[in-house]
């Protein structure tokens, strides 16, 4: 018997409403959205289907960097406390397999392809597709929905569609409300004083974290955490205010590289501290000491804590200069612009 | 031709050129770069088709329309057989219809096609006989729901389910389920019972 529905490729999109998926009918396209006891169905009629389209994402990359830290930083912990602390074969193939499994993680993700953000439009709304997460089942997607739908309304080639007169002034069909972000936002001004003072706390700090290379100290160290925390709000401060303004694009890059760097340095410097609480538990002291956790360990006597020093500092100068100068660009390309009116 | 709406860049916002379209591979959208894939239809440039208000009757002979009396009828209903104009002619699934046989269809749930929500009574069957047995913390709250899951299972043992069609597998596990848990909370109270007495 043959069945009504077929399913579209595409995973189970999983998002805070639910599991998602796509089907295909002899008229419509369906998508379910299964929230675990109730499903609701929305039905998008071949002949009422304007566009499908979707745009890659940064998904991907991010979850690659993401299990490669998590794979890299379990396995150093692990190969640090066989090789310096003398750990059981046991405790260090249980941190390893931990690893392994976000390898695995990192394998599965590298080889389901890059990710996006699929969409859908009729003459009466824009509806995001969930389940279409990978650009690959994504075009496999379309590929099969193509047919249907050309059989019901006809094709549309190139010639006609660049015939087309490119819309000045349209009203947007309406949206879907959880899509408002679509909307076409007027562009706001924005003097970037976010974005100035985190590049310069970042300047700041990679000049304090070279400092502590030769002078390790507790004051150094903590001045040093506190600009980390200063940076870690001002970037997403920036990177909220940046969204629908005048900043530059070199800017903005500057902001999100800080961000990730930030990111990157905090994790290197989380599995660090693991690494320094056990030398420092195991030493003949009564209990960790806080004071000795953070001086205890010179830079010139352990090659992780300068390694991670370095690159802090050379990340932190090259982004927060790198920053000021795009800033310093901005403000005399806007006076310039001013000056020309 | 109508009034074309601009499709714009999910990212920033600007209108996508046509030239994006129909190309079969990732493009850069031109102002954010953001690689896209677009394929659009002959709707989009056809627009919305307007809908028609139904003639005048002009002689007495002309059957007329059952909700519209002034109006000709040009069709009928497949369900209930009425005549109906233009305006009441609603062509759906492939059938003529008239709005009352939609409502009706749609409010005692005999049109599949209307459906927008489905409560699934499988899943939650069987999510109330596993999940207080999986978090393990929750366990004792199984005293209450393996008899829910149970009832649930067998009350709508002959409910519709998923649009999508499946077995009865899931009604069968929660059954299985709920009744081993239901088993074991007898036999921990006999024990129990016994050891006191």
């Amino acid at each position: 018997m043959e069945k009504e529905y077929y399913r579209l490729p595409g995973n189970r999109g999983l998002t805070f409403l639910g599991r998602h998926s796509l089907w295909r009918g002899k008229d419509h396209v369906l998508s379910i959205t299964n929230r675990g006891y109730s499903e609701d169905y929305r039905r998008f009629y071949y002949t009422d289907i304007q566009a499908i389209y979707f745009q890659k994402t940064a998904g991907a990359m991010i979850g690659n960097i993401l299990y490669a830290l998590l794979f890299l930083g379990l396995a150093a912990v692990a190969l640090l406390g066989w090789k310096t602390q003398g750990w059981e074969e046991w405790g260090t193939v249980t941190v390893l397999a931990f690893a392994g499994f976000f390898l695995l993680l990192l394998a599965l993700n590298i080889a389901r392809g890059a990710t996006c953000k699929a969409y859908i439009r009729t003459a009466v709304q824009i509806q995001p597709l969930p389940s279409l997460s990978r650009v690959r089942t994504s075009i496999k997607a379309i590929a099969a929905l193509r047919p249907l739908i050309e059989a019901a309304q006809g094709t549309l080639t190139a010639e006609e569609l660049t015939a087309v007169p490119e819309p000045v002034e349209v009203p947007l069909p309406p949206l879907d409300p959880s899509l408002s972000h679509l909307r076409k936002k007027p562009i706001v001004h924005d003097e970037g004083n976010y974005h100035t003072a985190l590049f310069w706390v970042l300047l700041l700090r990679g000049l304090i974290t070279a400092i502590q290379i030769p002078f390790q100290n507790i004051a150094l160290v903590s001045v040093s955490w506190l600009l980390f925390l200063v940076a870690i709000v001002l970037v997403i401060i920036a990177l909220i205010r940046q969204r629908n303004t005048d900043v530059p694009v070199s800017v903005r890059k500057a902001a999100s590289w800080a961000f990730g760097f930030l990111i990157v340095s905090f994790i290197a410097s989380y599995v660090l501290s693991i690494h320094s609480f056990f030398t420092i538990s195991q030493m003949p002291f009564a209990g960790p000491d806080l004071k000795r956790l953070l001086v205890m360990e010179k830079p010139t006597e352990s090659i992780p804590l300068l390694v991670l020093l370095v690159f802090s500092a050379i990340g932190s100068l090259l982004i927060g200069g790198g920053g000021i100068l795009s800033i310093a660009k901005m403000k005399r390309d806007r006076r310039s612009s001013v000056s020309v009116q | 031709m109508n009034q074309v709406h601009p499709v714009v860049c999910p990212r920033c916002n600007q209108r996508l050129p046509w030239s994006l379209f129909n190309v079969d591979r990732l493009v850069p959208c031109p102002a954010c770069k953001s690689e896209t894939y677009a394929y659009s239809f002959p709707a989009l440039i056809k627009g919305v088709t307007p809908g028609q208000a139904g003639e005048r009757i002009v002689s007495a002979e002309e059957a007329s329309c059952f909700y519209h009396g002034q109006k000709k009828a040009v069709v009928s209903c497949d369900h209930c057989g009425r005549f109906l104009c233009a305006l009441c002619d609603v062509e759906f699934g492939g059938r003529h219809l008239c709005p009352v046989c939609i409502e009706m269809g749609h409010g005692k749930k005999k049109m599949q096609n209307l459906e927008n929500h489905r409560v699934l009574y499988d899943d939650a069957a069987l999510a109330l006989a596993i999940y207080p047995f999986v978090f393990f913390v929750f366990f004792y709250f199984t005293l209450i729901t393996a008899p829910l899951s149970l009832l649930l299972a067998i009350r709508h043992w002959n409910s519709p389910s998923s649009i999508i069609p499946r077995t009865k597998a899931r009604l069968i596990l929660a059954i299985f389920f709920s009744s081993a848990q239901i088993i074991g909370w007898c036999a921990a109270a006999y024990f129990i019972f016994s050891s006191l007495t």
